[in-house]
């Protein structure tokens, strides 16, 4: 089997097995009941999240450090921002979800979904950026800049929303679990967690080829002529 | 130092001539201004409280246009090239550049805080923080905005991608200058405005720091 071959069914299984966990082995929880199970979905796709954008801004150091052997390192960031993506996309989706359930209101303004919003249209920017430039070696560059400031700016953003947010004395500050959670939630938590970081590795790879064979493909011409 | 000098009384010739930039920005900045101001119900009582957003709302909208044009009207007259290959650094053209378009708004700026202080809040009390708040905001402004501006100019992406990518990378700087001019318009004064300071200060250093490290990359063609 291939890599991605075997990243793939070990994400499916993955899933199938945090599912599981997820309804039939964690407890309900006392006080929010059946909801709090978006718990194990919300707080790991944070985790991806995050894991993905510190690729992007790895891999675009070495894009900007490499000089000629840029493509590798421009096509992980590339790939690792999509997928990082669609991950925040399901941090702030099952936000909303948790939050109109719990709090009665769909968006609260609280400090961490507002700072993961502006971390979604920054890398939502990044994408756009690239899908409209030329492919080539100065839209890597370029890209790489955008990943490196984005990934400065993050905890500068994260402090401001924190400081934004005292001021508001009825915005409810969201903490889950914590460290007392107990013992078959974090297992669950954990197991989730695994299962999306080998969800997030098949999709990256995956993105990787797909972004490698289309290059192929677009050079394939002038190899004919040539 | 004297390149940089050079540059900007360039730049300030070009508009002593056509008086072009200060002219469309602030009818702009006016335009904005009037807009944002049909979104309160007629009589609204929280038209001090929101004048600090307006303000913020026009300078970065009119910041936006003067940073594309800065370097849009550079390549469109064939000049961008003559600067990259004259023999100046490009710290100084960033320097340069970035300077030029930090004069332009935070004057600009200065005049909508003033006239928004006094029709939108009516008291004048706080107008010379409220100022400085404002030119410190646009100082910071202009750092990562004239990276981009270079950066997305000569791209199909430029008009854009400026914004998409400079808005919420600006956030920081937003959250601070509108609270920071919310207290000193209003006169309500701010528990923790030493934060908002610290943040502000942060930001204009990190902009500037991180665009003089990378402007290099993004002029390269």
């Amino acid at each position: 089997m291939t890599r991605t071959k075997t990243l793939s069914v070990a994400a499916a299984l993955g899933v199938v097995v945090a599912l599981a966990m997820i309804f039939f082995y964690a407890p309900t929880e006392a006080v929010q009941g059946q909801v709090q199970r978006i718990f194990y979905i919300h707080v790991p796709s944070a985790w991806i999240s995050y894991l993905a954008f510190f690729i992007v801004a790895a891999a675009s150091i070495l894009v900007l450090a490499r000089g000629r052997d840029y493509e590798r390192w421009d096509r992980i960031a590339s790939a690792s921002a999509e997928v990082g993506l669609v991950f925040t996309t399901v941090f702030l989706a099952t936000g909303i979800i948790w939050a109109k359930r719990a709090w009665g209101v769909w968006w609260s303004w609280d400090a961490r979904l507002t700072s993961t919003l502006v971390l979604w249209l920054i890398y939502g920017g990044y994408v756009a950026f690239r899908n409209m430039s030329v492919p080539g070696e100065r839209r890597a560059r370029l890209s790489a800049v955008i990943g490196i400031v984005g990934a400065i700016d993050l905890p500068v953003v994260h402090f401001a929303v924190l400081w934004w947010n005292s001021a508001h004395p009825d915005a409810t500050v969201l903490s889950p679990g914590g460290p007392d959670l107990p013992g078959s939630m974090l297992v669950t938590l954990l197991v989730s967690l695994a299962a999306f970081t080998v969800v997030f590795s098949a999709m990256l790879v995956a993105r990787i080829r797909v972004d490698a064979a289309e290059a192929h493909i677009a050079a394939a011409p002038e190899l004919a002529r040539a | 130092m004297r390149k940089i000098g050079v540059l900007l009384a360039k730049d300030a010739l070009a508009e002593w001539r056509s008086f072009e930039r200060f002219s469309t920005l602030g009818l702009f900045a006016a335009a904005v201004l009037l807009t944002l101001n049909f979104s309160l119900p007629v009589g609204s009582s929280a038209r001090p409280q929101a004048a600090a957003g307006f303000v913020w709302a026009a300078v970065l909208f009119a910041a936006i246009l003067e940073l594309r044009t800065s370097f849009e009207s550079e390549r469109r007259d064939g000049t961008l090239d003559g600067l990259r290959a004259a023999p100046i650094d490009h710290t100084s053209l960033f320097v340069a550049k970035a300077l030029s378009s930090f004069v332009v708004v935070a004057v600009l700026g200065s005049v909508v805080v003033a006239v928004t202080a006094a029709l939108f809040v009516g008291r004048l009390d706080g107008l010379a923080p409220a100022i400085g708040i404002v030119v410190l905001g646009t100082f910071g402004l202009v750092g990562w905005g004239t990276l981009f501006a270079a950066a997305a100019s000569g791209t199909r992406a430029a008009d854009v991608v400026l914004p998409v990518l400079l808005f919420p990378l600006l956030a920081p700087q937003t959250i601070s200058c509108v609270r920071l001019l919310s207290s000193y318009l209003t006169g309500e004064p701010l528990a923790d405005a030493a934060t908002g300071f610290v943040l502000l200060g942060t930001f204009d250093l990190l902009s500037w720091g991180t665009s003089i490290l990378l402007f290099d990359y993004v002029l390269e063609e």
